[in-house]
């Protein structure tokens, strides 16, 4: 027993003693979760992005219709869309094709027409090579037809037109949205980007915690140091135990720092029910040191160790949606069979607040999938500390 | 001459026994064809969304109705809005929306209609249905304020059918033509970059490491001139990358049939300059630093953040314009907008602007790592 | 009772038998060389004795005890300074003692007391703050002995301390085996260098192939060569007729040429000397430098195998 505990302390002085420990551990994860809270966060608000406007090709081929195409010119659209006139289609996409322009618009012959005498009126969309303009561009143009369409339609309805577009320039415009966001746990509280990337990054660096473990094993192994502790009467599950613990406490350390941390000074709220935390915390550390023992139980070479460690962390952090929340139906499924999916999803539910049968629900399979990791891990262990 | 067998000797030591060529070349291969290629053979496009009508009015019907013919939207009913809540949480929908009770009653009477939207995360789904729902509340705060302008007797009979005409859409547009969609380029193309930079840092820490156990020290006592290997080392480390990077390719095209709509000679010219430059980055890091444990965990510390921001796992568009700013310091940033301007249909000539920073970074980087590919004085 | 005793003890690596039916034992205050060429079996019978290796056949036993059946036992008797310098970059001197003493079960007061005699034996005791980064090779290699002897064992191995170091710090180490050894510890020491183990041995052991193929005191093993000496001439205008006819002499059992280097092993050098000089003159050979070599252990090995100890 006091062996482990020389052990322990052994462990506990050299993550201390080593300066990088401080950097890549609990640095660099307060660092990310500020990029990411930050940098991911305005994105789909189109209000709040800044983009140069796009350049739209114009080409006009029913005169009727001239007014209403002006409606794409006006300063409001001024600043998603830059227009440029085109006598005619050809010379429209051929501008498309060469690059002049990044989306092209055509107001067909007849369009006015057709749309007074309540016949399809379609104006025609040609899109460029950016998908991500594109939307934009769609999204802009849509909005701006639907008003039409609406004008048009109460117009036809009402039999009124004029009453048709007073009501619909003034009544909804002044309102402010009309849509209550709210999170799962209907507190009416959004949830912020921020907190989303608190909890993944907090995984994220929980697992290269698991790492340093792997490497510290790695590392006596290589030094020769591993030998000098065996032939001092100790035994190997002595020194396994010794080194498990040792990184757990060190990584739990981690999570306590980066959960207060990030609390107080970037405001993320993980919720007060402090027991669950606290087991996420545990079975996310268990489920890493595992990890790391049995890398280390197929490999002799720190930098080994480092590559397959670096390239799982990062593929199961991208998987959970650690990078980016919208990664595509079938990756996200994918992630659901990585330890790191449920270690996140416990931490954003408590963040949430949702009910307790959804949190427990995570944290069970978070469970069984640490305990699976730690009985590889135990039958692995003695391979991942022996000394030839 | 001496540099082959210098770089023989390293690329051998790499990737030459099993170990090293399963985890260097052929797990990255197969996770990055796996990812790119079923990631775009995937989905029609719509987005699964719950929701629990409260009021079960006409109204109510209209709005669901419009929500259906964005064509965006497959509808999935919840009898409660806890139901529609955690429907959202266990992410079976990407979001979901109430209509709550006296939707429509409260329409009549003028107050502001308001939905509901319940959502786990920002992401493009909710965003767009938030839009959306905005837009058809909007459409019926409209149709009522018309009907009454209009002078109508029966202002609910007359706004319903302003809604009902509008949702015949006869006003509308029409895409001429459908798109290449590159829009998951980047994701193939970051983790690439993601994987090169492991494998030129395991490179460059196999070099560092025998500057140190001066086993360098023994081949340069041997008849070698000093440029001689450090010549040997720098095509040694650009041999595994770019036999990385054939590999990745190579199991992308062949076996998922997906490719990053680039001739395949230009994607690999892109990735040799940046296979030069994350060389720069690795070597002059390793000049300044003493163990080969610290030199891994920095070039790491390096790595991570710089491939965030060059836009590896995410659009840069995604991010503000100071962060887009500071991409520009990033070689990965570089190396992916030379794929996706290829990938636009830019003639050749376009690309030189990327390629020529990407050297740029390369020449300067290496200038002082340089220090490190030779036997320390 | 000896304090170590080995019963043919066998290690295979794969087919290769690496130590071949070894039987051996040591006596208590003894400094015990185990001499023979790299790869002999040297270290893999080190590790055996202290419990880092299994033994795949044979009995082990230090003092009294089987290795296998009380390994921790053994071992807190035992301290070993391998070959490799085994250190931590980040611990300084006196916290490599303390972590190891500690893992040897002294605590407190004894502890303390402990650390500062290693210290001092090794004179390391104004380092005691630095940490290896710091050290020279040669100071390097004296905490890599304290840290085998802070828990004051009956028993202190060291393999091959003395590799790849100065004459200076080489002297103090065997110094320090003999001090230690005056101290009450018996010491088994390893090399490939014959001239420390002859140095400082009271018995020695050569092995080759994993066998013991000699053991007694430097006085024993010497005496199965003292007739044999070595005459080592430089010649110039050697002849094969005169290589020949010397080798027809009575006295001459084997001769050695290697370019105009004549190595002459024979019997009573002292009394044939002038008949090789005589053949040499006949025909006309010119010496440039004569030697006469008295047997040592080096002459043994060769005489028992064939081949050089450092081959």
């Amino acid at each position: 027993m006091r062996t482990i505990g020389t052990l322990i302390h052994h462990e506990l002085r050299r993550m201390i003693r080593a300066k990088e420990t401080f950097w890549l551990l609990i640095f660099m994860p307060l660092l990310l979760i500020f990029i990411l809270g930050n940098a991911l966060s305005g994105f789909f608000d189109l209000e709040d992005r800044e983009v140069d406007p796009i350049e739209v090709g114009l080409v006009v081929l029913d005169e009727a219709s001239d007014d209403m195409a002006g409606l794409l010119r006006t300063e409001e659209m001024a600043k998603w869309l830059s227009v440029r006139g085109f006598p005619d289609r050809q010379q429209l996409l051929d501008a498309l094709e060469d690059g002049e322009i990044e989306y092209g618009v055509a107001v067909p012959e007849h369009f006015t027409e057709n749309a007074a005498s309540g016949s399809a009126a379609v104006w025609e969309l040609y899109p460029g090579k950016n998908g991500d303009h594109n939307l934009v561009a769609e999204s802009v143009i849509g909005g701006l037809l639907d008003r039409i369409n609406f004008v048009q339609s109460a117009a036809a309805a009402l039999g009124n037109p004029q009453a048709a577009e007073a009501a619909a320039r003034g009544a909804s415009g002044a309102e402010g949205s009309y849509v209550n966001v709210t999170a799962p746990d209907m507190s009416g509280r959004d949830y912020s980007a921020l907190e989303y990337y608190a909890a993944q990054m907090l995984v994220m660096f929980l697992l290269y915690s698991g790492m340093a473990a792997g490497l510290s094993i790695v590392d006596e192994k290589e030094s020769r140091t591993l030998n000098r502790i065996y032939a001092a009467a100790v035994k190997p599950i002595q020194v396994l135990v010794g080194k498990i613990a040792g990184n757990g406490l060190a990584a739990f350390g981690q999570a306590l720092v980066i959960i207060l941390f990030t609390s107080t000074v970037y405001g993320v709220d993980w919720g007060d029910r402090y027991a669950h935390l606290l087991a996420a915390c545990l079975l996310t550390v268990i489920g890493s040191v595992s990890l790391a023992v049995i890398v280390a139980a197929f490999t002799n070479r720190a930098r080994t160790v480092q590559a397959i460690f670096i390239a799982l962390t990062m593929v199961m952090t991208f998987l959970s949606g650690g990078f980016s929340s919208e990664i595509g139906g079938f990756l996200e499924r994918l992630g659901t069979f990585t330890f790191s999916y449920w270690a996140s999803q416990s931490f954003i539910h408590l963040i949430l607040n949702s009910a307790d049968s959804i949190v427990q629900e995570r944290l069970t399979v978070l469970g069984l999938i640490a305990a699976g990791l730690f009985l590889i891990s135990a039958l692995l262990g003695r391979k991942a500390v022996s000394h030839e | 001459m001496n540099s082959w067998f210098i770089a023989a000797n390293l690329i051998r030591r790499t990737i030459g026994n099993v170990k090293g060529f399963l985890l260097f070349i052929l797990m990255p291969a197969v996770i990055v064809s796996t990812m790119t290629g079923l990631v775009s053979s995937s989905g029609d496009g719509k987005s699964a969304v719950g929701y629990a009508d409260l009021d079960g009015s006409e109204l109510s019907r209209y709005v669901l109705r419009a929500l259906e013919q964005t064509g965006r939207y497959e509808l999935v009913q919840a009898e409660t809005d806890r139901e529609a809540a955690d429907m959202a949480a266990d992410r079976d929908v990407s979001a979901s929306f109430v209509i709550p009770a006296g939707f429509e009653a409260g329409w009549l009477a003028g107050q502001k209609p308001e939905l509901v939207l319940i959502r786990l995360a920002v992401d493009e789904a909710s965003v767009m249905l938030e839009l959306d729902l905005d837009g058809i509340a909007r459409n019926v705060v409209d149709a009522a304020a018309a009907a009454e302008q209009a002078g109508s007797g029966d202002v609910r009979r007359d706004a319903l059918a302003v809604l009902d005409r509008h949702l015949q859409g006869l006003v509308g547009s029409v895409k001429m033509s459908e798109t290449r969609d590159n829009s998951w380029n980047y994701l193939g193309i970051g983790f690439t970059l993601m994987f090169l930079m492991i494998l030129i840092n395991q490179s460059v820490s196999v070099i560092a490491e025998d500057r140190r156990n001066q086993t360098m020290a023994r081949v340069y006592a041997a008849p070698v001139q000093s440029w001689h290997i450090a010549v040997g080392n720098f095509f040694g480390s650009v041999f595994i990358g770019t036999l990385q990077v054939l590999g990745i390719s190579a199991l992308s095209h062949l076996v998922f049939g997906y490719d990053y709509g680039v001739p395949v000679w230009m994607e690999l010219v892109v990735m040799e300059c940046f296979i030069l430059a994350s060389l720069g980055i690795a070597s002059a890091v390793a000049g300044f630093i003493r163990t080969t444990n610290q030199l891994n965990i920095i070039n790491n510390l390096i790595m991570t953040p710089t491939c965030m921001l060059g836009g590896c796992f995410w659009p840069i568009e995604f991010m503000p314009s100071f962060m887009q700013k500071l991409a520009n310091f990033v070689p990965q940033k570089w190396a992916i907008e030379a794929i996706n301007l290829g990938a636009d249909g830019a003639a050749p000539a376009e690309l030189a602007l990327p390629l020529g920073i990407l050297l740029l970074f390369a020449a300067v980087l290496l200038g002082f790592g340089t220090a490190v590919l030779r036997p320390a004085k | 009772m000896s304090l170590v005793r080995l019963r043919q003890v066998v290690k295979r690596y794969g087919t290769k038998l690496s130590v071949d039916h070894l039987s051996l034992t040591i006596e208590r205050g003894e400094i015990f060389g185990l001499l023979g060429p790299n790869g002999a079996g040297k270290s893999t019978t080190i590790k055996m004795i202290c419990g880092l290796l299994r033994s795949d056949q044979g009995e082990i036993e230090v003092d009294g005890e089987s290795v296998r059946r009380h390994p921790l036992s053994v071992k807190s008797k035992i301290g070993i300074v391998p070959q490799e310098i085994a250190l931590y970059e980040h611990l300084t001197a006196v916290e490599h003692l303390r972590f190891f003493g500690r893992l040897y079960g002294l605590r407190g007061r004894q502890l303390q007391e402990r650390i500062d005699e290693a210290l001092a034996f090794v004179g390391l005791t104004g380092h005691r703050n630095d940490r290896p980064g710091s050290f020279s090779g040669g100071m390097k290699r004296r905490l890599n002995i304290a840290c085998a002897i802070v828990h004051q064992p009956k028993l202190i191995i060291m393999d091959e301390p003395t590799v790849g170091i100065d004459p200076q710090s080489r002297n103090h180490i065997l110094e320090s085996v003999r001090e230690l050894n005056r101290r009450g510890a018996t010491i088994i020491y390893t090399s490939h260098y014959m001239e420390e183990v002859e140095a400082i041995s009271t018995r020695v052991g050569i092995i080759d192939h994993g066998r013991l193929i000699a053991l007694g005191t430097i006085r024993e093993l010497l005496m199965q060569v003292e007739e044999q000496e070595k005459l080592v001439i430089e010649t110039e205008g050697l002849t094969d007729l005169a290589v020949e006819e010397i080798k027809r002499h009575a006295s001459v059992q084997r001769v050695e040429r290697r370019d105009g280097v004549l190595e002459v092993y024979l019997r009573h050098a002292q009394s044939y000397l002038q008949d090789m000089l005589y053949i040499l003159a006949k025909h006309e050979v010119r010496i440039a430098s004569l030697r006469n070599e008295t047997p040592n252990l080096e002459t043994l090995f060769l005489t028992l195998t064939g081949r050089n100890l450092r081959d």
